[in-house]
């Protein structure tokens, strides 16, 4: 059972503290991604992980152990770096046994484990090449062979696909998830790409200015997002925001006049409604409008459709600027650019009060 | 595309009228020079009147001459020990500095200051470190109870050559350090953390992951120690002038005496001329075994 478990971790680069107290619980063979945006802090905690920062307050457990204090390779870790960090003069078969020559692993057990690793990546006939010979994913493969060997107890990955083409990250992403089901081991990946997330992730924890937003499956976090950062860093296209006031409240039941919105949107919201007066988000998923169906209606001006074939994304705006995006199934034909209606389920939209916390 | 080419061409005469004002001076003050220095070689002169041909018995002679090969010997533990020293002291201070020393900055400015003195400003200064009864060296000695080795550091045979040299690593290590520690701003950091994660000692890290990454700026600065400890002359005419009994005699102090102070300018002319064959060779040697070592 290797979980790794962080309490109350701190870091700080002189007076300015970038990661604010996180606690978080990572469970044997489970797949956790970091995500959040550029800055957030989601790298730096991936490093602390890995011993290569020092961590300013709090403990950090992997397994049944404290290995707040440790060097990295005394934590069961291995790491895989968004450049690869191939040592460029030697060959990938010395950068797949560097660390097991470092750690006086017997020669034939070296020697078999680089087969292995080898073969199950499809590195063969590349082993006697420097890494500068290899192009981006097969370069991508040693790193990940170099983390294999080692056969770690926790894999760790920093944003290992974000200098590949589109296709071959699509790939790539394939063979980490396969990866992660042959190994049956604990990955913590880190990505500022929520499509990466939502595809590979148990477990997402969303990250922002050194905090935690939110944990949960990549699912939970899209059903039910707990304020607007996560409900707005995952979906993609994001979710629509539109500003809104509260008119009535009666019970649970509450209303809302929102930009664009033709008549009224009345939701319940149970646990903490808002007062008559307060100013709120409305959030609508792109995936959730319909062009003239049934539900709250939304007044646009259609500006640019993207027509992917099955499914086309309409940019459009309301009549005060505000930008919306509408994820229409089939073709968009006979259109009165000027004055479409949006419709959507006030089931599927969510409340966000002025602070972001989401209202339910 | 016969545009094209004559565009070429254009850009081809415009390129060599570029070149020329540097090559004519090249050719001037190194080439026409070198030139006549392989044709004096080959002559008597005593700098005064016409030199006269006398073939290879010059060469002769100094392969037979047990002065030059006393100093070609001192200048071959001038280039060991001269180049060994300072880029090994300079590879481990410049590691140091770039792993983020506190103060970084002042430490450079104060390990590379000998590079800006003057080789005779230096060697005023560690004639006085050395002086016998006054000199720094020689009173801190005898302060901590060792008087008994306070010696003439640059009168004693045994010594002069190695006292001189300690100056010299001590100039060039300020240089080793500087270029090495603009090499080391190269270096893949992330490379050193993978080597980290590996396992990797600090020392394993080091001749692993770091050297390797900083091998074409350590040729460089090799080439110019070996090159430098085969041209050597300022520092040591200005503290030993090649004594005491010849004991710090390097090729370019013996040359000097015997072309300017025998007269013997056709002889002087020979030995400048092997010099420079053996440091070109010597520099040589030393960027193949680097290239050796890379591939």
């Amino acid at each position: 059972m290797v979980e790794v478990n962080l309490k109350n971790v701190k870091k700080a680069y002189g007076n300015v503290e970038v990661i604010h107290g996180i606690d978080l619980e990572i469970k044997d063979n489970e797949f956790c991604v970091f995500v959040g945006p550029s800055g957030c802090g989601k790298s730096t905690l991936l490093r602390m992980i890995a011993g290569l920062e020092d961590i300013n307050a709090g403990e950090i457990w992997i397994g049944d152990k404290d290995v707040t204090d440790l060097e990295p390779v005394d934590r069961g870790i291995s790491m895989v770096f968004q450049t690869y960090a191939l040592y460029p003069h030697m060959t990938v078969r010395e950068n797949i046994k560097f660390g097991l020559e470092v750690a006086k692993v017997p020669k034939d057990e070296i020697d078999r484990r680089v087969a292995d690793a080898a073969k199950n990546l499809q590195l063969d006939s590349y082993l006697d090449r420097k890494p500068g010979q290899l192009s981006g994913g097969q370069r991508q493969r040693v790193a990940i062979g170099r983390s294999i060997v080692r056969k770690p107890d926790v894999f760790l990955f920093d944003e290992p696909l974000s200098n590949l083409d589109a296709e071959l990250r699509v790939h790539m992403r394939i063979e980490i998830a396969r990866l992660h089901n042959r190994l049956d081991s604990t990955m913590i990946y880190v990505t500022h790409d929520q499509v990466e997330a939502m595809t590979l992730a148990d477990k997402i924890v969303v990250l922002q200015a050194g905090r935690i937003e939110q944990v949960g499956s990549p699912l939970h976090l899209y059903d039910d997002p707990d304020n607007q950062f996560v409900a707005g860093f995952i979906g993609s296209p994001s979710m629509n925001f539109l500003p809104g006031k509260v008119t009535s409240v009666s019970g649970s039941s509450v209303s809302v006049a929102f930009e664009g919105g033709v008549d009224e949107l009345t939701v319940e919201l149970s646990q903490n409604p808002p007062a008559v007066g307060d100013t709120v988000a409305v959030g609508i998923r792109p995936e959730h409008f319909t062009i003239n169906g049934t539900g709250t209606k939304l007044s646009v001006r259609s500006d640019v459709t993207e027509q992917m074939g099955g499914v086309g994304y309409m940019h459009a705006y309301t009549d005060k600027e505000t930008h919306v995006v509408a994820e229409i199934r089939g073709r968009i034909t006979d259109l009165d650019k000027d004055n479409v209606v949006l419709t959507f389920d006030p089931k599927q939209s969510f409340i966000f009060n002025q602070t972001g916390a989401r209202l339910r | 595309m016969a545009q094209q080419s004559r565009r070429g061409s254009q850009r081809q005469k415009a390129g060599f009228w570029f070149v020329l004002p540097a090559f004519l001076f090249y050719v001037a003050f190194f080439a026409y020079p070198f030139l006549s220095t392989v044709y004096l070689s080959m002559t008597e002169w005593n700098g005064i009147g016409d030199p006269k041909f006398t073939g290879l018995t010059n060469y002769v002679r100094l392969v037979q001459d047990g002065a030059m090969w006393s100093a070609l010997t001192n200048n071959v533990i001038w280039v060991v020990l001269g180049t060994a020293a300072p880029i090994f002291v300079g590879l481990i201070i410049s590691v140091m500095l770039w792993t983020g020393v506190k103060g970084a900055g002042v430490f450079r400015t104060i390990y590379f200051l000998p590079m800006v003195l003057s080789p005779v400003v230096i060697g005023v200064i560690w004639n006085w470190i050395y002086n016998p009864l006054f000199g720094l060296l020689n009173t801190g000695l005898r302060n901590v109870g060792l008087g008994k080795w306070a010696i003439g550091w640059l009168g004693e045979t045994e010594t002069a050559l190695y006292a001189v040299l300690l100056t010299a690593i001590w100039t060039y290590m300020g240089f080793c350090i500087v270029v090495l520690y603009a090499g080391l701003q190269k270096v893949d950091t992330e490379l050193v953390d993978a080597a980290r994660i590996d396992g990797a000692n600090p020392w394993q890290r080091f001749k692993n992951v770091i050297v390797p990454q900083i091998r074409p700026v350590l040729t460089m600065v090799i080439v110019y120690t070996v090159i430098g400890g085969f041209n050597v002359f300022d520092v040591v005419w200005v503290m030993t002038g090649g004594g005491p009994n010849n004991a710090s005699e390097v090729i370019a102090t013996y040359t000097y005496e015997v072309a300017f102070q025998n007269s013997e300018n056709g002889y002087g002319a020979t030995l400048s001329v092997v010099m420079s064959f053996v440091a070109l060779g010597a520099a040589y040697l030393a960027m193949k075994f680097r290239r050796a070592g890379e591939a």
